[in-house]
C-alpha cells in the first residue's frame, strides 16, 4: 500500500518536473546515478523523428515550455535521497503519455530504518511445521561449503534446481 | 500464474552463495539465473582478492604489513575501512575490525557488504521484468532479498543445536538477515561480554547493518546485548546458551516459554 502510494506520488512529481522543466532534467542529471549500475541508466530514447503523432511538437526545442506534451521514450532519473533511502524511478512515454513508472532502487538504510513489514517470527512446533514445507531460505551460522551439502540450503537448493 | 523459485550455488571463499530468482516465466527466470552466474563470481573473485587476509598481495595484506598509503590511494578500501570503524563505534565496540594482534581484519563486515552490493547491482535490477517476483543472494546464512507484489520469502532460522532444524521462520518481502553464531567463518568474534547467547539474528533493510549487529550480539553477551537491542530498536531474534528463544522487533524483546 505504502509502495503504490509512493509509486504514485513519484509519478505526479516526475511528470511536474517535466511540464516544469522539460525531459531535459533527467538527462542533465544522469550522472548522479550509482555509476555501478549500467542496467539501469537510461535504456533507451525513440529517436525525435518520425513517432510522434502530434506533428507540432516533434521539432519543438528542447528549451520551450511551449508544450505540455511528453516526448516518447524511456527516462531513468536521478536517484533522488528520501528519508528513508534513495529512490530511483524509470518511466516510460507512449503516446506522449506515461505509460509505466517502475521504481528501480528500493528504500535502503537511510537514517530511521525503514522496513515495509512488522518482522515477527513464528516459532512454536505447531507453526514451525506448518511453514516448513515453504521454507525458501536458511539463515543460519554454518556456511563452510563443506558444511553446506545435505544442509537444509542444500536440500532447498536442490529443490528449487 | 503460479510463482516458481530456481537457485544456483556459487562457491567462492570456501564459502555457498545461493542465488534464487522467484517468478512466474520459468523460461526467463531460467535463463537470467544462467546469466547471472558468471558477473557474480567474478565480483566475489575481486572482493577476495582485494580483502582476503587469507591471500598473499591483497589490499588488506599490505595494508597490515603497513602500507597506510592504500587509504589515500584507493577510494573504495577507504569506504570499507571508514564503514568498519563505524560499526565498531556504532556497536560500542562489540563489532571489532581489528584482530587479536589490533591488525585490520574487515572479513566479517566485506563478506555483508559483498553480499549486499552484489545484490544491488546484479539481482535488484531484475525486478524490472514484470514476470520476477522476488531476488535473494544468501552467502553461507547471510542475506539480501526483495519482492513484489504478494510474494514473500520464507526464510527459516537455523538451530544452532541441530543444524538441520529451525528454532524460528520469517516471512519477509524486502531487506537483510544475518545469523551469527560460534561456528561462522572469517569472523573474529572476541567475546567481551558474558559468552551466553548460542546465536544471534538480526534483520534491517540492509545486510551490512544487519551483519554487524549480529556479530555484535554474540560478542556483547545477553545482558548487554539486551540493552543494546533497546536502545537501538533493533529487529530479531538469539538463541541463548539455554537454548531459549527471545526474539525483538523495533527494539521490544519478547522471551519465548
Amino acid at each position: 500500500m505504502i509502495k503504490k502510494i509512493s509509486v504514485l506520488l513519484i509519478s505526479i512529481a516526475v511528470l511536474l518536473a517535466i511540464m516544469i522543466e522539460g525531459y531535459t532534467v533527467f538527462f542533465d542529471k544522469k550522472d548522479e546515478t550509482a555509476p555501478t549500475n549500467g542496467q539501469s541508466q537510461v535504456v533507451n530514447q525513440s529517436s525525435a523523428s518520425g513517432k510522434n503523432n502530434g506533428g507540432s511538437s516533434s521539432s519543438s526545442s528542447s528549451s520551450s515550455n511551449s508544450t505540455s506534451r511528453l516526448k516518447n521514450g524511456t527516462y531513468t532519473g536521478a536517484a533522488t535521497g528520501t528519508e528513508y533511502g534513495d529512490v530511483q524511478v524509470k518511466m516510460e512515454v507512449t503516446n506522449n503519455k506515461i505509460s509505466k513508472v517502475t521504481v528501480l532502487k528500493h528504500p535502503e538504510g537511510g537514517k530511521s530504518d525503514y522496513i515495509n513489514e512488522q518482522a515477527l517470527p513464528v516459532y512454536t512446533k505447531e507453526a514451525l511445521a506448518k511453514q516448513s514445507a515453504k521454507i525458501n531460505q536458511v539463515s543460519g551460522a554454518t556456511e563452510t561449503y563443506k558444511g553446506f551439502t545435505g544442509s537444509l540450503q542444500d536440500a532447498i537448493t536442490q529443490a528449487e534446481k | 500464474m503460479k510463482t516458481n523459485i530456481k537457485s544456483v550455488v556459487i562457491e567462492s571463499m570456501t564459502i555457498p552463495f545461493t542465488i534464487s530468482i522467484a517468478g512466474h516465466d520459468d523460461q526467463l527466470v531460467k535463463q537470467l539465473l544462467q546469466q547471472l552466474i558468471q558477473p557474480v563470481q567474478a565480483g566475489l573473485e575481486v572482493v577476495n582478492k582485494r580483502y582476503s587476509t587469507y591471500l598473499e598481495g591483497s589490499l588488506v595484506n599490505d595494508f597490515r604489513n603497513g602500507d597506510d598509503d592504500l587509504l589515500k590511494r584507493d577510494a573504495e578500501f577507504k569506504q570499507v575501512y571508514d564503514a568498519c570503524l563505524k560499526a565498531k563505534a556504532i556497536t560500542n565496540g562489540y563489532f571489532d575490525p581489528f584482530d587479536d594482534n589490533d591488525l585490520y581484519d574487515p572479513l566479517g563486515y566485506v563478506k555483508g557488504w559483498a553480499i549486499k552490493r552484489l545484490f544491488q547491482t546484479e539481482l535488484l535490477p531484475l525486478m524490472k521484468h514484470p514476470e520476477i517476483d522476488g531476488v535473494c543472494f544468501n552467502g553461507g546464512g547471510d542475506l539480501q532479498f526483495a519482492g513484489t507484489g504478494d510474494f514473500k520469502w520464507t526464510i527459516g532460522i537455523e538451530d544452532p543445536k541441530a543444524t538441520n532444524q529451525l528454532v524460528a521462520s520469517y516471512q519477509l518481502q524486502n531487506g537483510g538477515m544475518a545469523t551469527s553464531g560460534y561456528s561462522k567463518r572469517g569472523e573474529h568474534i572476541r567475546v567481551n561480554g558474558a559468552p551466553d547467547l548460542l546465536q544471534v539474528t538480526t534483520y534491517s533493510s540492509s545486510l551490512t547493518k544487519s551483519d554487524i549487529w549480529a556479530t555484535a550480539g554474540l560478542a556483547a553477551g545477553e545482558a548487554e546485548f539486551r540493552r543494546l537491542i533497546q536502545a537501538n530498536k533493533l529487529t530479531g531474534c538469539f538463541v541463548n546458551q539455554n537454548h531459549q528463544l527471545s526474539y525483538f522487533s523495533g527494539g521490544m524483546i519478547t522471551n519465548v516459554e
